[in-house]
């Protein structure tokens, strides 16, 4: 195997997986903190793209600053989103669970509507190729890995350095014993969800230039997101980022010697295989969650 | 209430009004949206049967196809007749679902649900890599329909040809099938399910075999989902790998929750709701996943128990404000 | 005094998690129709000690013997079959059914219904389910919790819901009892009336092991086994133990001068 053609695949393995752990952790971390399992994260990944796009597109924005906008738009509807969403109904999980799928129904339809169903693709960020000693890999891909790496290491950081950090995470392990400490859990709460909907909506632009923009590419990366949050362990955040790059991995490299379902087959077998030997995942609390 | 006794009056009511329904309309494709709501129907229930106990299955739709592919390639291929297909379509969802549930036991709850997601994903793309026999994505055309019941002592029934006798096929189906799962629920086993659902531990204490009796709730569940699936292969007469999957699953298990998980209809009301009033709107084009997602959100936000708790929910309000805000048991 | 028959033997009982020794060469045993104790500090091991014997938890060395049937490490349903009956620290019942329907869920061993019995309701299942239901409310009238049949669980008062779990373990016509704090968090009236239960239970045959704190429950007991940090301390009647300077040590740090 050339060494060109093991360069790229390593760049497409670390722009997957980055890609991958974007949206795995912003779905995780809702998960962990506000203890609701948001479907519409499918939704608001696509919506994030799409804003951007029509951002750059149709009103001539700069993109890094297309980028920065549709993000924190998104990251506003998390904050609608938890506020009228999450918190009213959080003792009942399944009104949540119709509420966010009807999300994604509602915004998908949106998108197809104002958009069409044709597949767009947002201009490069980074145009051009990169020399690193001898072969030529793609800038984009690199600068969708190096963005994504940043990203993820602020919001470590975010997470086990500053305050709102601890207490998100003082929250995630019981958010009533968090509550009578005097957190405040409504405000982190909502810090929770712009997060989270903040990355997917990065990594929706990032993939609308790096691919392309379809309404229906949400769903697919749920899957993957719920896939990876549970190889790792349901409140491990070392878990997302191994998950993410074990399924970056498999999705980058299977389908170069087998087809579309097969990779799917195997990727999705090693998962459930894994997951009946050791249930709470890779890193997950050894307690699972009991009825 | 007094009066007559609504409770027992309104199954035999509707019943009828199903039963003469032909004779008010008379648009087969009236009968085409019933007929797939049917279909449904029996899909939805039997998910929520195996929800009875406890688990909460993303993977229904794969059932579906497992014995909606099991069904018709026998039928096409080997020339079997779906009289005899569709029960083996029945009885292949069945092995597949005790196939799934017996290593799932080892996990509950959410992770039972995202387990049992990427199995039924799993179960459709392994459907997807046999392509010789099933056609992948191409899908599979050709598929028998239901042959004309032709016995000397009735006039020949033919099936192919009038949407309203398969509609009378399919309602007296999913009326056998609804009242088998009926009988489940009411029975010893359906009290081991929710005893399970409740406490594992407690029920476990008592000598229940939490293991068997969750098996055993996914393999009657599969089963009808194997049946229904059959029957939309002989239906529609083509099946592609995008009819059942990850979103076909999320559907069912949608018109379970609008409809209401708690009552024994309330898969019924969701499914006919949720299928019957977006295709009114058809005209709407692909503005119709509005009517659908807000139906969800009308539900979601107004009726806690869905819309067959609307009932009770309206009798606790008129209760709870009668009593001057005295807290009320539900009794 | 005629020799008793054995009912549970535990010899050489141990589980270590991850390093620590939750139970440690645990030896004890239960003879027919006996009330025996087990005492010991918080943490000292107890609940451990009954999800061992009753199979939610498998043992890391070690027997256990019910009836002349070798019982360590099989499931929990097995062993419940077999005639091992408990009730949880917390009282875990079914929240969703009723008082009366909580008790009729218990009688899963006997009768033994099928499935497609179920499903047809022969004249066969509806005998069992009017047994069924017979025999509950016998229970329920033992425990005295005939006259809120109907209330659901959770809405029943604590200390009421302690004695729901209590009929709830006699439903499956257990051998031996196992009562993991029965009386906790009960008031003073509560307790009278769960000591009066248990007292009945004894009289039908079944043996007892209790895990409890209150004095009162202690002096019913034939014998009382004392553990500390999983290991057996002390044993015998109530009134030699409690003044045993391991004993003493262990639930108040240092020993009493001898009075």
């Amino acid at each position: 195997m050339g060494s060109q053609l093991i360069a790229q695949t390593c760049v497409n393995v670390l722009m997957l997986a980055s890609m991958y752990i974007m949206v795995a952790m912003g779905f995780a971390l809702i998960l962990s903190v506000l203890d609701v399992l948001n479907f519409s994260h499918a939704a608001i990944y696509t919506v994030g793209g799409y804003i951007c796009y029509q951002l750059t597109v149709v009103v001539g924005m700069n993109q890094w600053l297309a980028l920065v906008a549709s993000t924190i738009s998104v990251g506003a509807f998390g904050l609608f989103l938890e506020k009228f969403c999450f918190r009213p109904f959080i003792t009942d999980m399944n009104r949540i669970i119709v509420i966010t799928l009807a999300l994604i129904v509602i915004l998908t339809a949106g998108i197809n509507v104002t958009m069409g169903s044709y597949i767009k693709r947002i201009p490069s960020f980074v145009s051009g190729v990169v020399k690193v000693g001898g072969v030529s890999i793609s800038g984009e891909r690199l600068a969708t890995f190096i963005i994504g790496m940043l990203l993820l290491t602020g919001i470590m950081i975010i997470i086990k350095k500053t305050r709102v950090g601890l207490q998100m995470l003082a929250i995630a392990q019981d958010m009533e014993a968090a509550a009578l400490q005097g957190i405040r859990t409504h405000r982190i709460a909502a810090v929770t969800t712009f997060i989270g909907c903040a990355l997917a909506g990065v990594a929706g632009s990032l993939m609308g230039a790096v691919l392309s923009l379809s309404p229906y590419m949400g769903d697919l990366m749920l899957v993957k997101a719920i896939e990876i949050v549970i190889l790792g362990g349901i409140g491990s955040i070392g878990g997302v980022l191994v998950g993410g790059l074990v399924l970056g991995a498999i999705d980058a490299v299977l389908p170069l010697y087998v087809s579309g379902y097969a990779t799917e087959l195997v990727g999705l077998g090693i998962i459930i295989v894994f997951l009946l030997f050791r249930p709470q995942g890779l890193f997950g609390r050894d307690k699972v969650r009991l009825v | 209430m007094n009066g007559i006794n609504l409770k027992k009056v309104t199954l035999p009511f509707i019943l009828l009004c199903l039963f003469f329904l032909p004779a008010v309309i008379r648009s087969p494709y009236y009968f085409h949206t019933l007929n797939m709501t049917l279909i449904y129907i029996i899909a939805a229930s039997s998910l929520r049967t195996i929800a009875l106990s406890g688990q909460i299955s993303i993977a229904h739709a794969a059932f579906m196809a497992v014995g909606a592919y099991v069904s018709a390639i026998l039928a096409k291929y080997l020339g079997w007749s779906p009289w005899v297909t569709i029960p083996m379509g029945g009885i292949a969802g069945m092995l597949a679902g005790v196939l799934v549930g017996y290593p799932l036991v080892r996990v509950r709850a959410i992770y039972f649900s995202m387990v049992s997601l990427f199995s039924g994903m799993a179960i459709v793309a392994l459907i997807g890599v046999c392509q010789t026999y099933t056609g992948g994505d191409a899908g599979l055309i050709g598929i028998p329909p239901l042959p004309a019941i032709d016995l000397p002592w009735l006039p020949k029934i033919v099936f192919v040809t009038s949407k309203v006798n398969q509609y009378y096929f399919f309602l007296l189906l999913t009326m056998a099938c609804l009242f088998f799962l009926h009988r489940v629920e009411t029975s010893r086993t359906g009290t081991n399910w929710s005893a399970i659902s409740q406490s594992y531990l407690v029920a476990s204490s008592v000598g229940i075999n939490e293991a068997k009796y969750r098996v055993m709730a996914l393999a009657v569940g599969c089963f009808f989902a194997g049946i229904a699936g059959a029957c939309y292969a002989h239906y529609t007469m083509t099946l592609t790998s995008s009819t059942f999957g990850f979103l076909p699953s999320i559907n069912l298990l949608i018109y379970v929750l609008v409809g209401g998980v708690g009552n024994f209809f309330g898969p019924v009301i969701g499914t006919a709701v949720l299928v019957i009033i977006p295709e009114t709107f058809r005209w709407l084009k692909e503005y119709v996943p509005f009517i659908f997602g807000g139906i969800m959100l009308i539900v979601a936000f107004l009726m806690p128990q869905g819309i067959s708790g609307l009932v009770t929910q309206i009798k606790e309000r008129i209760h709870r404000n009668s009593k001057n805000g005295e807290v009320v048991h539900r009794a | 005094m005629e020799r008793l028959f054995t009912v549970l033997k535990i010899s050489g009982l141990t589980k270590n998690f991850g390093g620590l020794a939750a139970v440690e060469n645990l030896s004890m045993h239960v003879q027919e129709g006996e009330i025996v104790g087990l005492m010991g500090p918080n943490g000292a091991g107890k609940t451990t000690v009954f999800n061992l014997i009753t199979g939610f938890i498998k043992p890391s060395e070690g027997n256990i013997q019910f009836q002349d049937r070798e019982i360590s490490g099989k499931k929990p349903h097995l062993i419940a079959s077999w005639g091992i009956g408990r009730t949880f620290q917390f009282a875990y019942l079914f929240p969703d059914f009723t008082v009366l329907e909580n008790v009729m869920a218990s009688f899963y061993l006997y009768p033994k219904c099928g499935f497609w019995e179920g499903v047809f309701k022969s004249k066969s299942y509806q005998k069992k389910e009017a047994i069924i239901l017979e025999q509950a409310i016998d229970i329920l009238q033992l425990v005295g919790l005939d006259k809120e049949k109907d209330t659901l669980g959770k809405n029943l008062p604590h200390g009421l819901q302690k004695l729901l779990t209590m009929a709830r373990a006699m439903a499956i016509r257990p051998k031996i009892l196992l009562l993991d704090e029965p009386v906790g968090g009960m008031y003073f009236d509560e307790v009278n009336l769960a000591i009066s239960v248990i007292e009945r239970i004894r009289q039908q045959g079944t043996a007892l092991v209790l895990v409890e704190h209150n004095m009162r429950l202690m002096h019913l007991c034939d014998r009382v086994v004392v553990i500390h940090f999983g290991k057996k301390i002390a044993e015998g009647s109530y009134e030699e133990v409690k003044n045993h300077k391991d004993v003493v040590r262990a639930y108040f740090g240092h020993a009493t001068t001898p009075h």
